[in-house]
């Protein structure tokens, strides 16, 4: 039984620690196609998808290169959309 | 402390970790299955296998610990924890040099670590495997020598 002491405290100890795990939904665990909104916040005919494909809200935010004003920088969508699209989208990254 | 039983002690603390890491993973892939297999069907690599993976990993990963729980099949347990680790760290490489854009399909709170903390996680717990996999089937080997030596003639 000695040998398994340290084991099955191990085992314990993860199904433990697993059940007090609390699994978040969180936004910048998702991926999303991001596009650049223009000065009236619509997303211009023939934009194209910003860094290549899609990435997640917090990668995003990190490089979207926009600074100066609380308006939608880049607006985020989970499917590609027909363009042009005034809809607020799924996520954005602010100018801030 | 003798040599031996310090070998021992660490071989049982490497053991200890990985059931407590693989049974945690394991549980937690699990448990948020369909995440788990929608962020592989992103991955460049996986997503051709996603839906089989997202099950198979994490009932091979329970398998290991069990392995790793039972005395005689440690050594082979062993083996299997740092080929996984290794599979593991070569993936993440893998990722963080091609497409670091995209988030970790890790368990638990494993997947609150960015891409070069989770290398450098794996990373250590490869190179604490390696020689415990290594003492593990030394010590085999000299079990086996004292058995044999007991056999009347």
């Amino acid at each position: 039984m000695k040998k398994y002491l340290l084991g099955i405290i191990a085992v314990i100890a993860a199904i433990t620690f697993s059940s007090f795990t609390k699994e978040e939904k969180k936004p910048a665990d998702d991926i999303y196609y991001f596009y650049m909104v223009d000065e009236n916040g619509v997303i211009p005919a023939g934009a194209s998808v910003q860094f290549g494909g899609q990435v997640t809200l917090g990668y995003a935010n990190a490089n979207d290169g926009c600074t100066g004003s609380t308006n939608h920088c880049l607006r985020g969508f989970i499917t590609q959309p027909s363009l042009p699209t005034a809809q607020s989208g799924d996520v954005q990254t602010l100018k801030n | 402390m003798k040599k031996s039983t310090g070998r021992t002690l660490y071989v049982e603390f490497v053991i200890a970790l990985f059931i407590f890491l693989f049974v945690y993973t394991g549980i937690n892939k699990l448990y948020t299955i369909q995440e788990f297999r929608a962020v592989l069907s992103k991955s460049p690599l996986l997503s051709f296998t996603a839906s089989y993976l997202s099950l198979i990993l994490p009932v091979f990963e329970l398998l290991v610990s069990l392995l790793l729980l039972l005395p005689h099949t440690r050594t082979l347990g062993l083996f299997l924890s740092t080929m996984l680790m290794a599979l593991f760290t070569a993936y993440i490489g893998y990722m963080i040099l091609f497409t670091p854009k995209l988030p970790c399909s890790c368990g638990g709170i494993l997947k609150d670590l960015n891409w070069s903390q989770h290398l450098l996680l794996n990373f250590a717990l490869l190179l604490m495997s390696i020689p415990a996999w290594l003492l593990s089937k030394k010590d085999k080997r000299f079990i086996a020598i004292n058995r044999n030596s007991r056999i009347p003639v």
